[in-house]
């Protein structure tokens, strides 16, 4: 079982568009294998990262309206929001470092 | 999630092929309902007409569908499609890419929208082989491991060309098989 918190619409505006945490949102779906490949990708990050950066996940078959605002296409899919913004994305099933690269985690997390 | 890279299927002549045979780069392998299917069709076009970037940033392309066979040889020497169109009767990878069948994706109105701007480009109907089947399309790494999976929700629904050629061109750094997740 996941440790990594899901969203569902009702919540996704106070845990993400009002968190004064920048937030990492993993797109995803039970029924995709890439998705399963990536999640201890994500729940590492989550980890190294602690209160820096929040981490959670939006299944798309349960909140495809999450999804659509996203302009989520293919899965797995990372948006990392901050002050309520999408400011970086990064898409598939790929290594860590190369996702901390492409969210600029190290950029936009909070100072430790 | 079987390995796909195992998985053997038919070249429209009926010749076993393996997927880890066929795929030795990143590779959009684009999984139509069928190929009479029209916007299904019309999306290889596209592909095809755009085969040159795909292959620009190092990657290749290969349909894949439930049949028909004959569909799948006169789109090749009609449209010209330059890459490779796979059958897969026993729905081998449909099923390892969990892409099942389902009434909603002929029920969704997005898909008729698809159907009218396919025939205003000119594409033609073929006959109907499999009306539930839901379309699909996944990025795969050099060794056939899936790296991303779009499950289409409605007839003709794939993401645009131009976001699969960007996530296409992210593949390079993509987990190689074998190795850990988190590495």
């Amino acid at each position: 079982m996941s440790r990594i918190p899901a969203l569902t619409e009702s919540g996704f505006e106070r845990e993400v568009i009002a968190s004064e945490v920048p937030v990492i949102v993993d797109y995803w779906a039970p029924w995709c294998g890439p998705c399963r490949a990536l999640e201890p990708v994500v729940e590492a990050i989550a980890d190294e990262y602690g209160d820096r950066v929040k981490v959670a996940k939006v299944n798309i078959d349960a909140e495809p309206g999450l999804a659509a605002r996203a302009g989520v296409l293919s899965i797995p899919h990372l948006v990392l929001y901050r002050d309520g913004v999408a400011v970086a994305k990064s898409g598939g099933a790929r290594p860590k470092h190369a996702i901390v690269e492409a969210l600029s985690l190290d950029e936009h997390a909070i100072a430790g | 999630m079987s390995s796909l890279a195992e998985i053997e299927v038919l070249a429209p002549d009926g010749t076993p092929v393996r997927i880890g045979e066929l795929v030795d780069r990143p590779t959009i392998l684009i999984i139509p309902r069928y190929y009479g299917c029209l916007p299904c069709r019309d999306y290889l076009r596209q592909a095809a007409q755009r085969y040159g970037e795909i292959e620009a940033i190092g990657a290749r392309a290969v349909g894949l569908s439930v049949g028909a066979d004959f569909q799948a040889a006169w789109l090749i020497e009609q449209y010209g499609i330059p890459f490779p169109l796979l059958v897969d009767p026993e729905r081998k990878v449909y099923d390892a890419l969990d892409l099942p069948r389902k009434l909603s994706v002929v029920l969704n109105p997005r898909g008729w929208a698809k159907y009218a701007s396919a025939i205003a480009r000119g594409n033609r109907q073929g006959k109907i082989i499999d009306p539930l089947q839901l379309p699909g399309l996944a990025l795969l790494d050099e060794t056939a491991r899936p790296i991303t999976v779009h499950r289409g929700r409605a007839l003709g629904d794939y993401p645009p060309l131009d976001s699969v050629l960007r996530e296409l061109s992210n593949l390079d750094d993509a987990p190689r098989s074998g190795a850990p997740a988190s590495a």
